[in-house]
């Protein structure tokens, strides 16, 4: 009875003075760093679902368009975030539909889905104005000096958006988490496997972390 | 042949951002590789990645784009310098190289270089041409 009291007085006392509790969440990226994976993952511990929020494959593009899931939340030692889910396709800088022939598409169905990812990279870009914090996911296999992450980071820092760089896919052995804080010296970097669900917890703190840093 | 446009920052830096990613993004349509001597702001890149989009087709399918960084110590009177010149005009430390995704197959950089990865079709379409007119 007195926790649920003193939650209510927390709950009151930050609206009161910090409306920042409900927010938009983006996750950015290049395509196939594990987005929609870790959108998924989210999803499913914090709506407490086997639902998947968008569908997932090895083949880049996958998702082509933004997808928003609203009303999640995390609480933590009586605080509590709010936050909508925004799932945005991965941000690249050439799209060729022969690669998704070569994935065992049709011609015709390829050159839909470039299409498709043309737009969904354009749309990507936009939402950029309509997020207050971003998880920029980085592939912890490749090489992370890829200019797309510079200019997410770059963009983000010129709107003054708080963000966390997720180094993802850390439970496979090619990961180098330490390539990726050696590229990204300045900024928060975590380590997760979105698949595995490791270190989730940190990221959920993370949030909480970064919650305080939002403009509105 | 392959043509490497070098483009002084200079030159288009007085252009509307539109009007200066049309510049490079005519040049790419002309497969040349472009080499810029100075850095695009963030929101010039995210407009040109937008552009591009716009424009990719059968015959332009995109671009590579690195930036050279320099990343040599500095003194700190050298330090304050920078920052001012930063401050006024903007970070133009760097070279920033843009390639069609036509001709680069990939473009990998690390804080040290810059490399270029050629299409192999690219090359072998360009060294019979070249053997043909011999």
């Amino acid at each position: 009875m007195i926790t649920k009291l003193k939650n209510i007085f927390v709950g009151f006392w930050d609206n009161l003075f910090n409306n920042t509790n409900y927010f938009k969440l983006g996750i950015y990226g290049a395509p196939n760093s594990g987005k929609t994976t870790l959108a998924n993952r989210l999803c499913k511990d914090l709506l407490n679902t086997d639902d998947s929020f968008n569908d997932i494959s090895n083949i880049a593009h996958e998702t082509r368009k933004v997808s928003v899931k609203e009303k999640l939340f995390v609480s933590k030692n009586g605080k509590k975030v709010v936050f909508d889910l925004i799932d945005t396709p991965g941000i690249a800088t050439r799209i060729d539909y022969e690669v998704f022939v070569k994935a065992g598409m049709t011609q015709k169905e390829a050159k839909i889905r470039a299409r498709e990812a043309t737009k969904g990279v354009i749309e990507s870009i936009k939402w950029l104005d309509n997020v207050d914090m971003v998880l920029i996911m980085v592939d912890a296999t490749k090489n992370p000096y890829n200019q797309v992450n510079l200019t997410i980071v770059g963009n983000l820092e010129a709107r003054s958006i708080p963000f966390m760089i997720i180094a993802n896919k850390t439970d496979l052995k090619s990961s180098k988490l330490e390539k990726i804080k050696q590229a990204f010296p300045k900024y928060n970097v975590l380590g997760i496997s979105a698949k595995f669900s490791q270190n989730m917890d940190l990221l959920y703190d993370g949030l909480f972390a970064m919650k305080k840093k939002i403009r509105k | 042949m392959l043509t490497i446009q070098y483009l002084p920052y200079p030159q288009i830096e007085s252009l509307s951002s539109h009007d200066r990613i049309n510049v490079i993004l005519s040049l790419l349509k002309s497969e040349k590789i472009v080499i810029i001597d100075g850095k695009l702001t963030s929101k010039d890149e995210a407009l040109l990645i937008r552009e591009t989009m716009n424009i990719i087709d059968d015959v332009f399918n995109g671009l590579e784009i690195g930036v050279m960084h320099d990343n040599k110590s500095k003194s700190f009177i050298s330090k304050i310098k920078y920052r001012i010149a930063t401050a006024l005009i903007g970070d133009r430390s760097g070279i920033t190289v843009i390639g069609p995704a036509k001709i680069l197959s990939e473009l990998k950089q690390n804080p040290e270089n810059v490399e270029l990865y050629f299409q192999k079709e690219y090359l072998l379409t360009y060294s019979k041409k070249k053997y043909n007119k011999k």
